[in-house]
């Protein structure tokens, strides 16, 4: 992977962990997510949590999330609290970059969580900004001249020659 | 004259064969592998190296195939919709010895599912020739594969295998293209 973008998400990660560790006892996980949901760093609490597999439950819950907002006159997703039988999730959108997601143990954190919310957001903003820009600048786009059907014809071909098929 | 790149993705679970795959049919192919990507090579105005699979084979003067393996670790699944942008398919390799080893794939499939719903691919159920291997409808079922979408066996150390596949994948891209230039017209 490459370095710059590999150093950004390392620091993400570490973010996350910071914010663990504000609050050990009740903090059970903490995620990043770009737009669409996808998770680019995270860090389960394992004293209080098994590392559950959110990475691809995530998206799916940005983008429902997304749809429901979009039939509700309330803008975008900013902030969503939710509470469950084993824990709350707190999710705070940062800008148009990304989300942070908390998910914690108990209802007496939910006012703590806002605030370490509220602190990591303008650090994440800018640390998923710059993902987001390298990404863009130092991977190959391929989107250039329209491949045809022929063009996919003489690859075909290439490969029966050289291997005979 | 500006060069066409036709952009492939090998895609699926750490473990399922990928390098395997990209090295057999290496020793068929003129694969260049481990060589700098230019980003524009139309302009040749910079370069830039990637780090991870990669491979590259001239056809014509003005039409090159990039092959793009992906990190299989989940924790890379955010570069996993970077290497993606733009590809023209994608073959999904899982290791098929097993109904526990295929179910390890399930999320990774769904993952390019949702992400990329209209490129064509086509699943390659690697390891087919060892005795537990689970046999292709069990696969379908298992993976909730489209009625559409080919699953296809695959012994990633033999060449004819791989390299049927990579005809097979490179047939359903034809296609789709095909089905696009009618809808089109």
């Amino acid at each position: 992977m490459d370095a710059s973008i590999q150093r950004i998400i390392n620091d993400i990660r570490l973010s996350t962990e910071e914010i663990i560790s504000e609050s050990p006892d009740q903090i059970k996980a903490v995620y990043v997510m770009d737009r669409e949901g996808t998770v680019i760093a995270y860090t389960t609490n394992t004293v209080l949590i098994n590392a559950g597999n959110t990475f691809f439950a995530a998206p799916r819950f940005i983008s429902s999330l997304k749809s429901l907002v979009s039939t509700l006159p309330i803008g975008g997703v900013d902030y969503v609290l939710m509470q469950g039988t084993d824990g709350i999730i707190q999710l705070m959108g940062i800008k148009n970059v990304g989300y942070l997601m908390v998910i914690s143990n108990s209802e007496a954190s939910i006012g703590l969580m806002r605030i370490l919310l509220e602190k990591y957001s303008d650090k994440l903003y800018d640390l998923l900004g710059k993902l987001i820009k390298v990404s863009e600048e130092e991977l190959i786009e391929v989107i250039n001249v329209e491949i045809t059907p022929k063009d996919i014809e003489d690859v075909i071909n290439f490969i029966k020659s050289k291997a005979s098929l | 004259m500006p060069i066409k790149i036709l952009k492939i993705v090998i895609a699926g679970p750490y473990g399922a064969g990928k390098t395997t795959f990209v090295k057999t049919i290496s020793e068929v192919l003129p694969i260049e592998t481990d060589v700098p990507l230019t980003k524009n090579e139309i302009d040749g105005k910079r370069s830039t190296t990637v780090a991870f699979d990669y491979g590259r084979m001239k056809i014509r003067e003005d039409l090159v195939v990039h092959l793009f393996g992906v990190p299989g670790q989940e924790r890379f699944s955010f570069m996993w919709k970077i290497i993606a942008r733009g590809m023209h398919g994608y073959l999904f390799i899982i290791d098929s010895s097993s109904e526990e080893r295929v179910r390890e794939a399930m999320n990774m499939y769904s993952f390019f599912r949702d992400n990329f719903p209209d490129t064509p691919h086509i699943i390659a159920a690697n390891k087919q020739d060892l005795p537990s291997a689970v046999d292709i409808p069990i696969i379908k079922s298992i993976l909730k594969v489209p009625y559409e979408v080919k699953v296809m066996p695959l012994i990633a150390t033999n060449r004819r295998s791989a390299l049927l596949v990579l005809v097979a994948l490179l047939e359903e891209i034809r296609n789709t293209l095909l089905e696009t230039v009618k809808y089109t017209r």
